[in-house]
């Protein structure tokens, strides 16, 4: 024992001596071990982050550990969204409290959230409505006889800027002759709107405002389309359950949405990119680069283009410009720009035309001075969204929610992919999704006695309206048909989709349209109060659950699937990252890339290390042989090369781990600011910040000792066999 | 002069087989990095070809001139009119073209009885396209049927959700520009197999159905394809620009020059203030901006891992010179003795080098399209992550004689460049010093 601890001294003292005698040779592998393990180091830990990072955005925002959808689905489950805009085809789960109970008995489960998600096309209030709106207001004041003065004017300027509106409309009916099938484009709504705008409707509006106005909003108001469309993916739950499950969650602006209440929270980072003006988010944006990434408009492509398209696309702030805040603007903008310019437009463009001088001036002067004026946001907390989804059997639903307020969730709030999802009741999102609620089913209910139909269970009921093939033709009578028996419609009467979708499910659908009294009963609805019970109780589509101990995510997923099949419920349970579909396994994709070029650079470093030992170990034969001829064993002889490699690999492998551990904690202070919106996306912020992890620097080790050990064994192996007799002949 | 030349070669061939442990390291290492490099660029010319093959024949022409028009100043359509006059200005301004098409452009909801898709519907009259069909396979129903109105062509991929065959009733639903719904029935003339991202969610119908969903005029279409002639397609952007001329001298508004695809636009067109039509003129690496980005990727990583293992293999280079000159320090002291110049001894070792370099990329060039045409023969289905990447089902990888030739006369280059360094050193000992070298 004594005596192998001993010769391994002796091997290692002599190891190190050659080291240093063959310098070259050793600062040749040195530097190739040194810069592998220094890659790994590196390579590794900026995967581990963004995987990291990304796992946090995913888990945290809505995923949670396992998603559990049902096992009858035809697609799979995709949190984040797949490939285009829709929500995944998925089979419902029809009683979520048996889910939950049956989940919540399965060991390591903390929460189970209930989950629907789909996307659906938002439209915010198109400006005549507005407009008709407050001048319905002013006229009433007006008709009841306590008018103030200031109303007066405000009343005759409202019909001012109606007039306007009208002329405009006028030229885009014109327009849509251009576009449209004739056929299409009904004469009587260009004559409604010829009307409207004539000299003689407005001679006479003062007669009776309000028969003038039900004409302008059950004939004009349909015909303008300039309303904006926001497109916006949404998960419908139990917002209580949500928020205690993922309590990093935290409003951000307004009241989360009541108990019991209909209603829709955006996601801050949706609401900021979508429905902020966007002149004011592009300065954000413009902004934030420079503080944070330290880009200048000089140098930055993409902030440049924002610049131009700020000072190109004003139309957004001057249609908010009433005749007084005109005034003001044109005031401040002369003032600031030093310009004698009185078209508000081209002083807002020429305001916007910043550069890097004059950018945080101009910055404080919008938000402080003309910001104030604007209405920020096209959405504000408070207002009403009129939400138009598909419904899985292809008809337009249409839903109107209270906008509660916003929310983010704390550490997560730059990231593109928890801020991608608002939140919604789980009522309104089974309406919209086309699930029968309660409600409706009353109201289908009333409807039906009244229409002397025979009595439908509700399973039917569903299917009925589904298309399912579990339909029973002869239970229900043709008004609840499935729409895709519906006619084509290629030229639909006076383009209303409520006329559509009233051919297909009569009285299942809410009112719609402009007119007072439609707008009274879907207002009424949404201040309805529902039965809390209806959260538990519905279909939803997936739900989140949530571990207390996550590394055991394998095992619960086969505990809850194996739960389910005891309970008789399809449950089909699926990790996180798979329920994020492309970009949960977009990570592994990039780390089976990483892996692939690192293995590829040690092949080919393993044989140039080889080549170099190789040829080190026969310039030494005379010293070999000599050691052999003093009675140094083959055994020695290998042992000596080998640990030879191997001190170089540890020592150089070392230094390179070190190394790039030291770059990755600078870095990871420091930060590696997001360039564009991609990176933005797989940094899950604005930056990121890469940590070094212990097994990051064992596996680089291990893997730089494998390496060096291996390209050592073929040349210890020659080495082994030089005889004293070939030392002692060689000729040099 | 040519006699020199002979031995200097059969110097430096002999000088490399007398070594032949230490060639053959070197040699393989050289020749793993060039098959290397060949395959990795294969790939990106075959998803380049891929994505030039079908997308320029399903959703872009070389050239596009799109557009939109607004009916109000904040809504836009797609939508080209007065189509057939746009065409003439750019039959006129493009002599390169080969063909032209019209395409209707949409976006909407494709209903069967058991599921739903939401996908891009493309307008096309099927007796005017000449390359469509080839592009396709058809696996069942017949293309040709496209042409009778309401009918519609799917993709394989998409029968999982919508569970229809040829015969089937389909209904397509959709909002007009007046924000209205509206729906047309169709009926599935054509199933093709699938061919890359574009087919998950593009269908087609013929340009008058897709009218009728949108309730357009008949001179209204959504894009003009424009093909150019094989050997033009590299000067797409100066026909872009001079397009853009035309269109401007002709009397359209033309958009200023934006490298995203037309979907990407809406946004920015929708709060422009201006309504009517403007016209677009994209080019086909615009149209797919949203996938050539995984491309660039590709190269990037092809670029970080080729410099890396390039450095890897001139350093070994590097060292095993500075060995073999130390070895033959005498033969270096006895040739310059018998006269040889400086510059014979530069140029025996880098001759030595470039044998090398260049029998070794020789090998890695014919082993790299060896495994290359091993890869397309075995036609490699791969998995959907990686198809977003290779915008197809299938491995291919496209390994031309040109990028082996370049392959080749780059990392010879490289290992002569290499070895220049070392030879130098050699060149530059003293006869005396040389022959007195000891080992």
């Amino acid at each position: 024992m004594k005596g192998n601890l001993s010769t391994f001294g002796v091997i290692a003292q002599i190891a190190f001596r050659n080291l240093f005698a063959s310098r070259l040779k050793t600062i040749i592998v040195g530097g190739i071990i040194f810069f592998g393990a220094f890659l790994v180091v590196v390579g590794t830990s900026f995967l581990d982050s963004i995987d990291q990072g990304m796992s946090r955005s995913i888990t945290g925002s809505v995923a949670g550990h396992i998603q559990v959808y049902s096992s009858k689905s035809k697609d799979e489950l995709e949190v984040m969204g797949g490939f285009s805009m829709e929500g995944a085809n998925l089979a419902q789960l029809d009683d979520f409290a048996k889910v939950r109970d049956t989940l919540a008995a399965v060991p390591n489960v903390k929460a189970v959230v209930p989950m629907g998600i789909n996307g659906a096309i938002v439209t915010s209030g198109n400006t005549i409505d507005v407009a008709l709106s407050e001048l319905r207001d002013l006229a009433r004041k007006k008709l009841a006889g306590h008018a103030s003065a200031v109303d007066q004017a405000a009343y005759e300027a409202s019909k001012g800027h109606l007039r306007q509106i009208l002329t405009v409309l006028q030229g885009d009916i014109k327009n849509l002759g251009q576009l449209h099938d004739e056929r299409t484009v009904s004469k009587d709504d260009a004559a409604a709107v010829n009307r409207a705008a004539s000299p003689e409707f407005w001679a006479s509006f003062d007669k009776d405002p309000l028969d003038a106005l039900e004409f302008l909003e059950n004939r004009i108001a349909p015909q303008a389309t300039d309303a904006d469309m926001l497109f916006l993916r949404y998960v419908g739950t139990d917002p209580d359950a949500f928020a205690r499950s993922f309590d990093r969650m935290k409003i951000v602006d307004g009241t989360s949405i009541p108990r019991g209440k209909r209603g829709f929270l955006f996601a801050k980072f949706t609401y900021e990119e979508q429905v902020k003006l966007k002149t004011a988010r592009r300065l954000d944006k413009i902004k934030q680069a420079r503080d944070d990434r330290g880009t200048t408009i000089a140098k930055d492509s993409e902030l440049q283009r924002f610049v131009k398209e700020n000072s190109s696309q004003v139309r957004e702030i001057l249609l908010q410009l009433d005749a007084p805040k005109t005034v003001i603007f044109r005031e401040k903008l002369q003032r600031k720009l030093g310009s004698g310019e009185t078209d508000v437009g081209k002083l807002l463009s020429a305001f916007f035309r910043t550069d890097d001088a004059n950018f945080e001036d101009r910055y404080h002067l919008f938000y402080d001075e003309l910001a104030p004026l604007l209405q920020l946001y096209r959405v504000r907390i408070g207002d009403n969204l009129t939400i138009k989804a598909f419904t899985r059997s292809g008809y337009v639903q249409s839903v109107n929610l209270p906008v509660y307020g916003t929310f983010n969730f704390t550490g997560l709030e730059k990231s593109p992919q928890a801020g991608a999802l608002s939140l919604m009741d789980m009522v309104s999102f089974r309406e919209l999704y086309g699930f029968l609620t309660a409600e409706r089913e009353k109201e289908i209910m009333a409807l039906k006695s009244a229409m002397n139909a025979r009595d439908v269970s509700r399973e039917n009921a569903e299917a009925e309206l589904f298309g399912t093939k579990q339909t029973e033709a002869d239970t229900v009578q043709a008004p609840v048909q499935a729409p895709v028996t519906a006619k084509p419609m290629l030229v639909p009467p006076r383009g209303k989709p409520r006329t559509v979708v009233a051919e297909a499910t009569p009285g299942i659908h809410p009112p719609e349209g402009d007119g007072f009294g439609a707008r009274m009963i879907r207002e009424d609805l949404t201040k309805r109060l529902y039965d809390p019970q209806q959260l538990q109780s519905g279909v939803v589509l997936n739900a989140a659950v949530i571990l207390n101990d996550p590394k055991k995510i394998p095992q619960t997923i086969k505990d809850i699937e194996a739960a389910g099949k005891r309970a008789g419920l399809p449950l089909k349970a699926i990790t996180w990252q798979k329920a994020s579909g492309i970009i949960g396994q977009f990570v592994t994709m990039m780390r089976v890339v990483l892996y692939t070029a690192v293995l590829i650079i040690f092949v080919v470093a393993l044989v140039i290390i080889n080549n170099a030992l190789v040829m080190a170990t026969l310039e030494r034969v005379r010293e070999l042989g000599t050691l052999r001829a003093i009675g140094a064993q083959r055994r020695f002889i290998l042992s000596m090369l080998v640990i030879e490699a191997l001190v170089v690999g540890i020592i150089f492998g070392a230094l390179g781990a070190g190394v790039g551990a030291v770059l990755v904690s600078v870095i990871g202070k420091v930060g590696i600011p997001a360039k564009n919106d991609i990176f933005y996306f797989f940094f899950s912020g604005p930056r990121l910040h890469p940590e070094i992890a212990t097994t990051n620097v064992v596996g680089a080790l291990a893997i730089v000792m494998l390496v060096s050990g291996l390209s050592a064994l073929y040349p210890a192996w020659l080495a082994m066999r030089v005889t004293p007799r070939q030392a002692m002949q060689s000729e040099d | 002069m040519f006699s020199r030349l002979k031995t200097d070669f059969q110097i430096a061939f002999r000088s490399l087989t007398q070594h032949g442990r230490r060639t053959l390291f070197l040699g393989v290492a050289i020749a793993a990095v060039t098959a290397l490099l060949i395959l990795l660029n294969g790939l990106s010319t075959g998803i380049r070809e891929t994505m030039t093959h079908t997308a320029t024949t399903l959703s872009t022409g070389h050239l596009n001139v799109g557009g939109f028009f607004k009916v109000t100043a904040g809504q836009s359509s797609p939508v080209v009119t007065e189509w057939k006059k746009v065409l003439e200005v750019a039959n006129q301004a493009v002599p390169e073209l080969d063909f032209a098409v019209q395409r209707g452009r949409g976006w909407a909801k494709i209903i069967s009885d058991t599921g739903s898709l939401q996908g891009g519907v493309n307008g096309i009259d099927i007796r005017q396209e000449p390359a469509f069909k080839n592009v396709l396979q058809i696996t069942s129903g017949n293309i040709e049927d496209l042409a009778e109105p309401g009918t519609i062509l799917l993709f394989e991929g998409q029968l999982e959700k919508l569970e229809v065959k040829v015969g089937d009733a389909i209904t397509i639903s959709a909002q007009t520009t007046r924000g209205v719904a509206n729906t047309v029935d169709v009926r599935v003339v054509a199933i093709a197999r699938d061919i890359g991202l574009l087919s998950k969610w593009n269908v087609y119908v013929p340009a008058a159905t897709l009218r009728a969903l949108y309730q357009l005029n008949a001179n209204a279409t959504g894009a003009i394809h424009l093909h150019l002639r094989e050997k033009e397609v590299k000067n797409v952007p100066q026909i872009a620009a001079r397009l853009r001329t035309s269109l401007e001298k002709a009397g359209y508004r033309v958009m200023d020059a934006d490298p995203r695809a037309f979907w990407m636009k809406f946004e920015t067109v929708n709060r422009e203030d201006w309504t009517g039509q403007k016209l677009d003129v994209t080019t086909w690496e615009d149209e797919l901006s949203f996938m050539t980005w995984t491309l660039d990727l590709l190269k990037g990583l092809t670029a970080l891992l080729l410099i890396i293992l390039v450095a890897i293999v001139v350093t070994g280079i590097m060292n095993t010179m500075w060995i073999a000159i130390r070895e033959r320090t005498r033969e270096i002291g006895t040739l310059r003795a018998i006269g040889m110049q400086r510059g014979g001894v530069l140029w025996m070792f880098l001759l030595e080098s470039m044998l090398l370099g260049l029998f070794s990329t020789a090998a890695g060039a014919v082993g790299g399209a060896l495994i290359a045409a091993g890869l397309n023969a075995l036609n490699i289905a791969v998995p959907l992550t990686v198809q977003l990447f290779l915008m197809s089902d299938r491995l291919h990888v496209a390994v031309h004689l040109s990028a082996l030739l370049s392959s080749v006369g780059l990392l010879t280059l490289v290992t002569a460049l290499a070895a220049l360094y070392p030879s130098f050193r050699a060149a530059r000992l003293k006869p005396v010093t040389a022959m007195s070298h000891f080992g």
